[in-house]
């Protein structure tokens, strides 16, 4: 995902804004680029690849100027390019813009622009936004009203910021489709696509919702929506800590990630469960307390990862809570004429709650008159904030692409989500208590799987050569199973399916090569039985079994040629476990073959477009 | 007391298309005069002796226009102590001078949208008339200089729609100060002056039998060398421009202005032309503002109230905004045409230039484009011209060249403000350009 930066103050920018930019460093993004305003001329530098490349080229040069724009690109409209990269100007080079989203109509402004003489530098769709303000500006000689027409005039998605060498104490934001939040500091303004680049210089903000602009300094900021109409807007204290993303011990963001998952496991607990308390405390849903108690069945989706977490949640929902779950693709379900009966709860799982077609699919499901509720990690985001109520995550920013220490959190919060809905039908304190006494203990059990880090990377370096892996799994665990591949392919490239385990005799099989890997998700719950009986059908094809047993099954040891031991556990909760080994594999291959775990070719960390 | 001052746009002119495309927005009119004829008068009022140095700043395209129309210097430098007024307001009074702060700012209402500014020597040197017309830059100008509320002393415009509402109680307050320029008129035989003492009628006025001029709810000023033809019938407050022709049976309601050299026939509401326009035959007009060199034909009508009763919403600059108003009739450029017997919807906006055929107008018509039935296309700015050219003959005028360029820079202008619907029209006619 593109982030944006903007600064406008007393400060000098470039600084603000290369510090900012490094805290959106976790995002994927092929070039990078700022441009200041010292008062009479805009100055521009961008650079193809790493933000050091940008800096690189600064060292050395005179930016004055207190008031700048900042974008790290991932291409979407043109290749990734010094030319394409942002902030673009207009044809006079009076008028600077960065921009996230896409503009769908830029084709039709850009063959318009051109037949009124524009000449265009770039191939990408955020340049003809640019052009089209300055158009406007020219005609019309006011900015703020030329930046409201340009929107007016798109259709697609952005996150704008604007700034004029003309208007050199005023910075324009706007969004519609794609986060834009607003710092207020003392005589000084912030924006950024994400709240992590500026909570360390203040934490009041204004959140924007789609269609609103806002103008920044020099003294004081004014909203309005793109038709000119003010809008009242209330200031929120953003509760995001100044942590440092830096990666410590950890070579990558990924691993670093994986590690923190006991901490992140008991945060996202933190406060909602006690073992010795007959219910589940979880703030956020107090808004619809009255929904869920009369909630007759649970729709959950998401995309990637969110939704093998939400396959998961089915399970929970339907043994914990006892009402009926369904699990969609957010983008698939966007689109049907999905039937709504009274008494749906629509949960939307989203890391960045961001994510376009988790959020469409949220509109879409809110209009059809379900409850809606958000399971997100970042704070003040869309989601979390056009839900009826939801739960955060509370793990802190995950920056690598490949989610990892999401994807237990989500299990666990769904797993607090269905307690609480069972708690308020049939689940008895004494089976709550159980299951918080388990769920206490997950952190523990977790950081002893990441002891098998060793053995796990052994295992990475002597398979890696495959290109082609099974993940199987039952139960609860098939959902495991999907994410093992998934994360996989995501960071080493290598292709990987993940099946129910018993699907194997209706296809899968004939794919079986001598030696070729097939991870068995095993742990000893009702299903185990008949998993030992596919394990067998893979080994008579000379298949190379990675088994993710329990501690203590001997048995397992004789049938697979490689045994990872997780600590027994609930069945229900055993993929807070099982997926964690998955996670360190995946990783460890991805290593072997070279790969950038954390900036994976071809995928971004939040996909904010359709 | 002021020495000096200046009367200037800002950026709130784009929210007054198309009124405002071939005139800054202090010539618009209201109540009996235009905008800035009343300022003067106001001005005038407040130092009768001590004459201010007036001049205008307005956009730089209208610059030469403005400045030969109104005979004042415009867009020139500032001296300091300057007064500078919001040219789109309706002014009653001048805001005191305060000796004590040499640098402050007059706003109105509760968004504080600034309606005047006393400019001391920093600030002077600083203002231009383009930096009056960006909104950005002038708020960067006048942080933290001290706010006064001055929403007694001005109504400023935002809407096209406002300047029409304001018509009627404008012109009872202008009457106060045209009252005096002649005595009330003698009873004229066969016609009927309703309460006469509130009637000025202008030197070489015609006034034909069996018209009836209504004073009785509000007054009524008729300028000079104005023909009313029989069985007109005139309400209070009104105000008929020097050289009107009211056609046979024409009924102009309370609430009227028509400017100067304008032929008017049918039925008249609450509505303002500018002047030089002819809306001679039967047909509607109600709560409307149409500009110069305007022709509506036989029988067009436009709706100036929604079945539903409910708020109308007005097409400006490509989007559509609720006036919050229960009645908004039509809004008509310069230079525009309708045939016989088009249907106005409530709410219209014809842009600058354009035809419209019948039998229905869109509620939006973008300028310079031509409307038949079943197809759109537009003239481009020579023809444009050669038609305005003709109809500006017909009245014995010619286009001066300033008049021209300013013609010329609406075509390219139009183009853009009105871009989204302008877009279909340029990539339909992008090979045939028609006239």
């Amino acid at each position: 995902m593109c982030g944006i930066l903007g600064y406008v103050g007393s400060q000098s920018a470039v600084p603000v804004l290369l510090n900012g930019l490094q805290r959106l460093e976790g995002r994927s993004y092929d070039s990078a680029g700022l441009a200041v305003c010292d008062g009479s001329n805009v100055s521009r530098e961008r650079s193809v690849g790493r933000l050091t490349g940008l800096c690189e080229r600064l060292r050395g040069r005179d930016f004055p100027g207190t008031i700048g724009i900042a974008h790290t690109r991932w291409a979407t409209h043109g290749s990734p390019s010094e030319l394409n990269a942002h902030p673009h100007l207009d044809q006079t080079g009076r008028i600077a813009v960065v921009h996230n989203g896409i503009i769908e109509n830029h084709a039709m402004i850009r063959s318009f622009l051109e037949s009124q003489h524009v000449e265009f530098q770039s191939e990408t769709d955020s340049e003809a936004l640019a052009q089209l303000i300055g158009f406007f500006y020219v005609q019309t000689g006011d900015l703020l009203e030329s930046v409201r027409h340009s929107l007016r005039e798109v259709q697609g998605t952005f996150g704008v910021l604007v700034m004029c060498s003309g208007a050199p104490q005023t910075l324009i934001a706007a969004r519609r489709g794609s986060p834009l939040i607003v710092g207020l500091g003392r005589g000084e303004f912030f924006v950024s696509s994400d709240a992590n680049a500026i909570v360390a210089h203040t934490s009041q903000v204004v959140h924007l919702d789609d269609n609103e602009v806002v103008s920044l300094g020099p003294e004081d900021w004014q909203a309005t929506n793109i038709e000119s109409a003010p809008v009242e807007k209330s200031v929120d204290t953003l509760e995001l800590s100044f942590d440092n993303p830096q990666l410590g011990r950890f070579e990558h963001h990924m691993l670093k990630e994986i590690y923190e998952q006991p901490e992140s496991l008991r945060n996202a607990a933190r406060g909602r469960l006690r073992s010795t308390d007959p219910q589940v405390r979880l703030g956020g849903l107090t808004p619809c307390v009255r929904e869920l108690a009369r909630c007759r069945r649970g729709l959950l989706f998401g995309c990637g990862t969110a939704w093998h977490a939400a396959l998961v949640g089915e399970f929970l929902f339907e043994e914990l809570a006892g009402i009926p779950a369904d699990v969609e693709y957010a983008s698939e379900l966007r689109y049907r004429n999905r039937l709504i009966e009274e008494g749906t709860l629509a949960i939307a799982i989203s890391q960045s709650g961001e994510t376009a077609d988790t959020l469409a699919a949220l509109r879409e499901m809110q209009m059809r008159g379900a409850t809606s509720v958000g399971v997100v990690n970042t704070v003040g985001s869309t989601i979390a904030r056009e839900t009826d109520a939801g739960v955060y995550l509370h793990i802190g920013p995950e920056i690598g692409v490949a989610s990892t220490k999401a994807f237990t959190a989500q299990i666990e919060v769904l797993t607090l989500m269905a307690l609480d809905l069972g708690r308020r039908r049939h689940l008895g304190a004494e089976r709550l208590q159980q299951v918080a006494g388990e769920l206490a203990a997950i952190p523990g059990k977790a950081q002893q799987v990441l002891a098998l880090n060793d053995q796990i990377q052994s295992l990475a370096e002597s398979l890696s050569m495959w290109n082609n892996w099974l993940y199987l799994g039952r139960g609860v665990n098939f959902p495991v199973a999907l994410e093992g591949a998934l994360k996989l392919k995501e960071v080493s490239y290598i292709h990987a399916e993940g099946l129910p385990a018993a699907e194997m005799k209706h296809g899968p099989l004939a794919m079986i090569d001598p030696g070729m890997p097939v991870v068995v998700i095993a742990p000893q719950d009702h299903t185990y039985e008949k998993i030992l009986a596919n394990i067998a059908e893979v080994r008579k094809r000379d298949g190379c079994v990675i088994a993710i047993a329990t501690q203590g099954d001997r048995q397992m040891a004789a049938l697979a040629d490689e045994v990872i031991y997780v600590p027994p556990t609930m069945s229900l909760l055993s993929p807070l476990l099982t997926a964690i080994p998955l996670q360190l594999l995946a990783y460890h291959a991805a290593n072997v073959r070279g790969r950038d775990v954390d900036k994976p070719r071809n995928l971004i960390k939040s996909v904010v477009a359709d | 007391m002021y020495d000096s001052i200046a009367v200037y746009e800002d950026s709130g002119w784009q929210r007054l298309l198309p009124l405002v495309y071939f005139r800054a927005v202090f010539q618009l009119r209201c109540g009996m005069s235009e905008l800035l004829d009343r300022l003067l008068r106001v001005v005038h009022q407040a130092q009768p002796t001590a004459t201010p140095r007036m001049q205008l700043w307005c956009r730089g395209q209208l610059q030469a226009m403005v400045a030969r129309q109104t005979g004042i210097q415009t867009n020139c430098g500032l001296t300091p102590g300057t007064l500078l007024l919001n040219g789109r307001g309706l002014w009653n009074r001048i805001p005191a001078a305060d000796p004590e702060t040499p640098c402050w700012v007059g706003t109105v209402g509760s968004q504080q949208s600034i309606a005047c500014i006393v400019a001391d020597d920093h600030l002077a040197s600083r203002l231009q008339p383009e930096v009056m017309i960006d909104e950005v830059r002038l708020r960067t100008l006048l942080a933290g200089l001290p706010r006064r509320d001055v929403s007694a002393d001005v109504q400023l415009f935002d809407w096209p729609w406002q300047i029409v509402n304001a018509n009627e109680t404008a012109l009872h307050g202008d009457w106060a100060d045209y009252q005096n320029d002649s005595p009330p008129p003698p009873q004229i035989r066969g016609c009927h002056l309703l309460a006469p003492e509130s009637i000025r009628l202008g030197a070489g006025t015609r006034i034909k039998p069996l018209v009836v001029i209504d004073a009785e709810q509000g007054p009524v000023w008729i300028g000079q060398n104005v023909t009313i033809m029989p069985h007109t019938y005139v309400q209070g407050p009104a105000c008929i421009g020097d050289g009107c022709l009211l056609q046979p049976g024409a009924v102009v309601h309370a609430g009227t202005t028509i400017g100067p050299c304008c032929k008017v026939g049918g039925e008249v509401e609450a509505s303002i032309m500018q002047g030089y326009s002819n809306k001679q035959h039967d047909g509607f007009l109600g709560h409307s503002y149409v500009c110069s060199w305007v022709n509506i034909a036989a029988d067009c009508i436009n709706s100036d109230l929604k079945n539903t009763y409910g708020q109308i919403r007005v097409p400006i600059n490509g989007r559509e905004v609720d006036s919050g108003e229960m009645f908004v009739g039509m809004f008509v450029g310069d230079f525009s045409k309708a045939g016989i017997n088009v249907s106005f919807p409530t709410g219209a906006v014809i842009g600058f230039c354009s035809s419209v055929f019948a039998p229905r107008s869109p509620k939006f018509v973008p300028s310079f484009a031509w409307l038949d039935a079943d197809k759109t296309d537009r003239f481009d700015a020579d023809r444009g011209l050669q038609l305005a050219s003709k109809v500006m003959a017909r009245r014995a005028h010619k286009m001066t060249d300033d008049e021209q360029a300013v013609f010329r820079f609406v075509r390219q202008q139009a183009v853009a403000i009105e871009l989204e619907s302008q877009l279909p029209i340029e990539i339909s006619s992008a090979s045939v350009e028609v006239g």
